[in-house]
């Protein structure tokens, strides 16, 4: 109890190595701890992969399920955000993959519909042009997907992508480039295909 | 002049600092590469961009489902799962290289060959 209280106190001044102690000790707080340090990350980047905000939070949930189950496996030597987040991309692939053995669901369907509460992002360009962006990344394969969203959280650099996804970094270089040379092209036929149902319409 | 691979770099912060200072002067005066940049910068905010954020009692929901876990380890399914497909795909592609040898007559024929008796050279030779 005190070892909790004390936690509540001084949580942000905890670093992640002591968390990792704290947790395999079967320490309550910890797991809290860790669950609101990460959770708004964790929710933006299986956002990324997955793109359906409804399904967000029951792989959240798993994620988090995973790291107590498995923080003895975790070696220390490595980063604890770069191995959660190769859990969660873990968990957002496998959730994607049962996803695609279901009968049609529809990605992204609240797409451009503010729910009232705003996310980390939200306020960057017009919401058109957001919503477009969510619609053409929604349409990558997952492979593109997950280095575009481990890139844009927090700006994670492509050595720190490329240890997240145990991938080489020059994999991880062109693979981005590919993603987003398929999105501007996507954007690109976006805007003229409005264009030409404008020019129609007038 | 600058390529978008280079555009995307300079956005990602992944650009030596002269480089990228470079460019933003370049830009400065130039509206259309101002305006690729302004697009690329518009696109990378995006991607995150209609994130859900999560509900204010979701650390409470995770600590009562963890209540509920078993405390040993245990065995991850996904992870066995994984781990035995990749081994069937190296265990096919060893295969299909090893047919691939034999139908192609690639393995030298030491099987169907039998080495020839190399003579000793610290005994004397045969009579």
């Amino acid at each position: 109890m005190r070892c909790l209280m004390a936690m509540g106190q001084r949580a942000h001044a905890v670093t992640d190595r002591d968390l990792v102690r704290r947790m395999r000790d079967g320490d309550a707080a910890a797991r809290r701890v860790v669950v609101e340090r990460y959770q708004e990350r964790l929710f933006a980047l299986i956002y990324g992969i997955v793109r359906d905000r409804h399904e967000v939070e029951d792989v959240a949930q798993e994620v988090f399920l995973k790291v107590y189950q498995r923080i003895t496996a975790f070696d220390e030597r490595s980063k604890f955000y770069t191995w959660l987040y190769r859990v969660a991309v873990n968990a957002a692939k496998d959730h994607v993959k049962k996803r695609s053995r279901r009968p049609s669901v529809a990605l992204d369907e609240d797409a451009g519909i503010p729910d009232g509460t705003p996310g980390p992002l939200d306020g960057a360009g017009s919401e058109e042009t957001r919503a477009r962006v969510r619609e053409a990344i929604a349409a990558l394969p997952v492979r593109y997907r997950e280095v575009l969203a481990l890139r844009e959280l927090e700006g994670l650099a492509y050595n720190e992508i490329a240890e997240v996804l145990k991938l080489s970094v020059g994999t991880v270089e062109s693979r981005l480039h590919r993603a987003r040379q398929r999105l501007k092209r996507s954007l690109e036929r976006d805007v003229r295909r409005r264009d030409s149902l404008e020019a129609r319409g007038s | 002049m600058y390529d978008d691979a280079i555009l995307w770099k300079l956005v990602d912060r992944e650009l030596p600092p002269t480089e990228a200072e470079a460019i933003r002067a370049a830009a400065a005066k130039d509206p259309a590469l101002k305006r690729r940049i302004d697009d690329i910068e518009a696109a990378k905010a995006g991607v995150l961009a209609g994130a859900p954020r999560p509900p204010r009692d979701f650390a409470a929901r995770v600590a009562a489902r963890a209540s509920t876990l078993d405390p040993a380890p245990v065995l991850d399914l996904e992870d066995a799962r994984r781990f035995l497909r990749r081994a069937l795909v190296a265990a096919a592609l060893l295969a299909a290289l090893g047919l691939g040898a034999i139908a192609f007559d690639v393995v030298p024929d030491l099987l169907r060959e039998p080495l020839q008796a190399q003579p000793n050279p610290f005994l004397p030779p045969p009579r």
